[in-house]
């Protein structure tokens, strides 16, 4: 009994930390329609920074809080809505919720910058971890009844703020009707503005009392992801309902305190022991499994509308072909460390070949697609020391690399089940979740498991010991009569080889009866299914296709690292991917490899420049390695990200929009010309005339010339293209007016469509 | 008494414009709807705009409201400009200064409570308490369902509650769109004998009806907006054959 009650005030507090941070990300959706998916990383900043104060400088705490949760918060909100969140208000959906994640990278990355990483920090509980008071014989600590006391305290001052100040009403006016709201002379922005104050204020507070309440070291990634686990409460208020928060937070407190309880703190069912830190996200999937459908139909919906034409197949091999060449080219003259770079890009870039076809093609949203890619090593490697009985030296089977994408179909398939009601954010919550249970379950796994199966072995137990070691060992293969085990440089070859098969299937199955299906599911989900065709088969063999590349993409990944550990697929890993490739295009096989050669090569590299740099000028030693370097890779994939997000179809598209004048037929001397240039220039490389950089630098420089140098020689072609890229940016009619504003020009044309006579319905005409 | 006014308002030696509508042009993105209407309002005065739906007689509203940029032209009350043309919206400030929109149809904030809906109008420098009396007074149903969310109210209630904000916030330039709009005849003339009560207060009146009748007992001046355009000006009794004509012809 006395257990009971205190794991139930132990239930109350955690579920009060939760409430506290499901309001505030409840308040800032509410007012401005964005899903802040930063709203754990803006806590576990919060928390970092009290450390700064209370531990690293000896303030007192209440100084320290206060300049916490009264000051920067607030500040930090403000500008936050000011320069993000108000850019967003008139932006594609997929960008709201792009721009969040962005966010929540720049300040995980930003936390890593600043406080080093992985160098966690301990915070403290309040009054010290041993102050605890007794109630009988149940003993309750200090801290928790502070948590306590404040929940309350700020659900009062929420309730004050909300229904009894003026600025309270203003905002709850502009969520009903922004016009009117200025009509009476209230002030949208200012009400924003105050919500995201009172939004990251939460957030700092909740990061506060959470990061101290686990009296250990902190470490951001984990921090952020407890606050998120508060989102669970906000999607049971629906986003919108304070009071459904509240209650849908103590109940997410609760299940973990009982947790706790029952399992003896982990002690008992140690194979289970992942599923506490689980439970708010498998409430979370329940709670949008269960959630009526209509009450999330009016929030963000996120649609991935193509506007480009696929590839013909024989131009898609062309590119294919060039591709691999390239990766051959590359082998005489890259040093081991580029290979290696470049092999890990190749493998990320197929594992975001999945997203090509899951969100390019299917519009269906995956915010984890390493985690498939690490249930697929995790099979491959159980398959080599189960089945096979193989060891680390031995090589990949195909069999071992077939069942891991037949498994990662299935997971695929079970995962579409819920996501076949949702959409958008929802969806992206559902793979979020997944992602964070799968990595608890099974990627952290330490227990070995036996089972006594009757046709396996010679009466030996099947044992799986996913990550015994806290590593995964994947061979490589050696197939073809060629040992990718010894050679990186064949490696890299063959994962290009992969990759471009993988992506020349893709266009081919863009192009085939399935699909057009799949684009026409995407377009209009409602329309599609008055057509007849079965949404949910689509769905589950999209979800179990898409999966299943992204299965054979971890395996290659695992047997290119050699040895890899849950690390390499948790899903803060995985967002970066995400958003890389939605940047660079995620509706072309192009989008997947610029998404994969950034995430696995470019911000490494830069990052390396920079300590070339400070080797040659070490007296600005410090300036090269610990800010400019570590801005590098801990900060830039989100700085690109936002800064990207503005370019809908991906930049690297208006890129390619440059060269495509040199493929015409007019351009094609042009092009050869460069070609035989950097074929010769090649080969005075590989008969060592140049040294490497040289090489890298002038090639790099030429092509990215080259669009330059064209139109220059030949105006031209450009003129042509202009009018060309002018057509191909017609937005299908029914899209005009959703995605951009109607121009005079879109009624002439939508006119000219119908065949009606000039002016009918032309303003203008008149006057 | 409409007829009196109807003719000594124009030539009164103390009116002057009090909102001037000058060569207006108005888009929704870069759709033009309003193509250089002029209309000129006096002082104390209630105008009545009519004309058929779609005419861009909510927009002339909006633009005057400062809800809509202007994209050429200029709108003057009191003779100081409100915007110049492609500047941002600045609705809230008007509201403060005195401008009251009451919109078609949407006048309230469904998702709020009576009371809070009434909390809103403070932001224009009243109090609650005088507002809530006004409100109360005028109409007494309002009293009685204060904690009510307004978005549970009648038609005719919700219409209440709208031009509630037109009584208790003391408005200097009254903008009025389609009060009528489905809503009985009896509501209909409850709401313009409160117009009637503002209109003897000397506030100016702005109103936009689709059918002359509605307004006649009220108004002294009218035109008829076509096509984005002011196509007539005149007295509403005459203007309701017109209005007529607009209606079956659909053109000028
Ligand atoms: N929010 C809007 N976006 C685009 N067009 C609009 C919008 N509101 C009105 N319009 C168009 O502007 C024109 C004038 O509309 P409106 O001013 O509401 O007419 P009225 O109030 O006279 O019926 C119409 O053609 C209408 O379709
Ligand atoms: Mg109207």
């Amino acid at each position: 009994m006395a257990d009971f009650l205190s794991f139930t005030v132990i239930g109350v507090a955690v579920g009060a930390i939760y409430a506290i941070a499901a309001s505030g990300l409840v308040v800032t959706y509410a007012t401005s329609g964005i899903f802040n998916f930063a709203h754990g990383a803006v806590g576990m900043f919060a928390a970092f920074l009290y450390w700064q104060f209370r531990w690293d400088w000896n303030f007192p705490a209440p100084l320290a809080i206060f300049l916490v949760i009264f000051v920067f918060c607030p500040i930090f909100g403000a500008l936050l809505e000011r320069f993000v969140m108000r850019g967003l208000q008139n932006t594609m959906e997929i960008t709201k919720l792009v721009v969040p994640i962005a966010l929540l990278l720049l300040l995980t990355g930003s936390a890593s910058w600043i406080w080093g990483d992985p160098i966690p920090e301990t915070l403290r509980r309040f009054f010290g971890p041993d102050k605890k008071i007794t109630i009988g014989d149940t003993f309750i600590s200090w801290h928790h009844i502070i948590v306590l006391i404040v929940a309350v305290l700020m659900a009062a001052g929420l309730y004050v703020v909300l229904y009894k100040m003026r600025i309270g009403v203003n905002m709850r006016a502009v969520v009903d009707n922004p016009e009117l709201t200025q009509l009476n002379g209230g002030r949208p922005v200012l009400a924003a503005s105050f919500s995201w104050m009172i939004g990251t204020a939460l957030a700092g507070l909740a990061g506060v009392l959470i990061g101290s309440l686990q009296n250990a070291a902190i470490n951001n990634l984990a921090l952020t992801l407890l606050i998120v686990d508060a989102y669970a409460a906000a999607i049971f208020g629906k986003l919108r309902s304070l009071t459904l928060t509240f209650v849908g937070a103590i109940v997410v407190g609760l299940s973990i305190s009982y947790w706790n309880w029952l399992s003896d703190t982990g002690q008992k069912w140690t194979w289970l022991s992942g599923f506490r830190i689980s439970i708010p996200v498998v409430l979370l999937v329940i709670v949008l499994i269960l959630l009526p459908h209509e009450r999330l139909r009016g929030a963000v919906v996120s649609r991935f509308k193509e506007r480009f034409s696929v590839p013909t197949i024989p131009k898609a091999a062309l590119w294919a072909g060039v591709l691999v060449l390239f990766f051959a080219a590359a082998v005489p003259i890259a040093q081991r460390k580029p290979e290696a770079l470049l092999s890990t890009g190749l493998a990320f870039g197929i594992i975001a070949l999945s997203l090509v076809l899951l969100t390019g093609y299917g519009g269906e949203l995956n915010l984890a697609p390493l985690t498939f890619a690490g249930i697929g090593a995790v099979v491959a490697y159980q398959f080599e020391v189960n089945i096979t009985k193989g060891h680390i030296n031995e090589s990949l089977s195909i069999w071992g690399l077939l069942l891991a994408a037949a498994v990662c179909a299935l997971v695929g398939a079970i995962i579409a089940l819920p996501a076949l009601r949702l959409r958008g954010l929802y969806q992206g919550l559902v793979t979020f979740g997944f992602a964070i249970f799968v990595t608890n379950m099974v990627f952290k796994q330490r227990r070995t498991l036996h089972f006594n199966l009757p046709w396996y072995g010679d009466g030996e137990d099947f044992e799986i010991n996913i990550f015994t070691g806290g590593g995964l060992f994947v061979p490589r293969p050696n197939w073809f009569g060629i040992d990718f085990r010894i050679s990186n440089s064949n490696y890299m070859v063959f994962l290009a080889v992969v990759f471009a098969l993988i992506g020349l299937g893709l266009v081919a199955l863009r192009r085939s009866t399935y699909g057009r299906r799949l684009a026409a599911m995407k377009d209009s989900p409602a329309a599609s299914a008055t057509l007849g065709m079965s949404l949910v088969k689509m769905k589950l063999s999209v979800f179990a296709l898409s999966s299943a590349i992204a299965g054979v993409g971890g395996v290659l990944y695992a047997a290119q690292q050699g040895a890899s550990d849950e690390n390499s697929w948790v899903i803060t890993a995985s967002l970066p991917l995400v958003l890389l490739t939605v940047v660079a295009g995620v509706g072309y096989v192009s989008g997947a490899f610029a998404g994969g050669i950034l995430t696995g090569v470019f911000f490494v590299m830069l990052g390396d420049v920079f300590l070339k740099l400070s080797v040659d000028y070490s007296a600005f030693e410090w300036l090269f390695t610990d800010v400019v370097k570590d801005f590098f890779i801990f900060v830039g994939p989100a700085f690109a990200a936002i800064s990207l997000a503005t370019s809908p179809a991906g930049f690297l598209n208006d890129m390619f929009d440059n060269y495509r004048p040199l493929t015409s037929r007019r351009g094609l001397p042009l092009l050869s010309a460069w070609v035989v240039f950097q074929g010769l220039f090649y080969l005075w490389r590989i008969t060592d005339g140049i040294g490497t950089w040289t090489f890298m630098l002038v090639s790099l420089g030429v092509a990215l010339l080259l669009p330059a140098i064209a139109q220059v020689i030949r105006p031209d072609l450009y003129i042509d293209a202009k009018t060309l890229k002018q057509r191909r940016e017609e937005l299908p009619l029914e899209l005009v007016g959703v995605d951009r504003p109607i121009t005079a020009q879109d009624v002439k044309q939508a006119d000219a469509a119908l065949q009606l006579p000039v002016g009918v319905s032309d303003n203008d005409g008149r006057s | 008494m409409t007829a009196v006014n109807a003719t000594t308002q124009p030539q009164a030696p103390s009116a002057q414009p009090m909102l001037e509508f000058d060569n207006v042009r108005a888009a929704y993105g870069s759709i033009e709807v309003i193509h250089g209407a002029s209309l000129t309002i006096q002082e104390g005065s209630v105008f009545a705009l009519l004309g058929p739906n779609g005419a861009g007689k909510s927009t002339m509203l909006k633009v005057c409201a400062g809800l809509l940029p202007l994209t050429g032209g200029e709108v003057r009350i009191a003779g100081v400009p409100v915007h110049r043309p492609s500047q941002v919206a600045v609705a809230d400030d008007l509201a403060r200064r005195g401008v009251c929109l009451i919109p078609e149809g949407k006048g309230i904030f469904p998702n709020l409570s009576v009371k809070d809906n009434l909390k809103m109008m403070t932001n224009a420098g009243k109090t609650v308490s005088q507002i809530e009396d006004v409100a109360y007074s005028q109409f007494p149903r309002l009293g009685e369902r204060r904690r009510q969310m307004a978005g549970t109210l009648s038609g005719g209630e919700q219409q209440m509650l709208a031009m509630s904000r037109a009584l208790a916030t003391d408005p200097a330039l009254l903008l009025l769109d389609e009060l009528s709009m489905g809503l009985a005849p009896i509501i209909v003339q409850d709401l313009y004998q409160a117009v009637g009560q503002l209109a003897k207060l000397g506030v100016t009146i702005l109103v936009v009806e689709q059918f002359a009748r509605t307004v006649l007992g009220v108004a002294n001046r009218a035109a008829i907006m076509v096509s984005g355009q002011v196509s007539k000006v005149g007295d509403p009794a005459e203007l309701e054959h017109e209005l007529e004509a607009a209606y079956l012809g659909g053109e000028l």
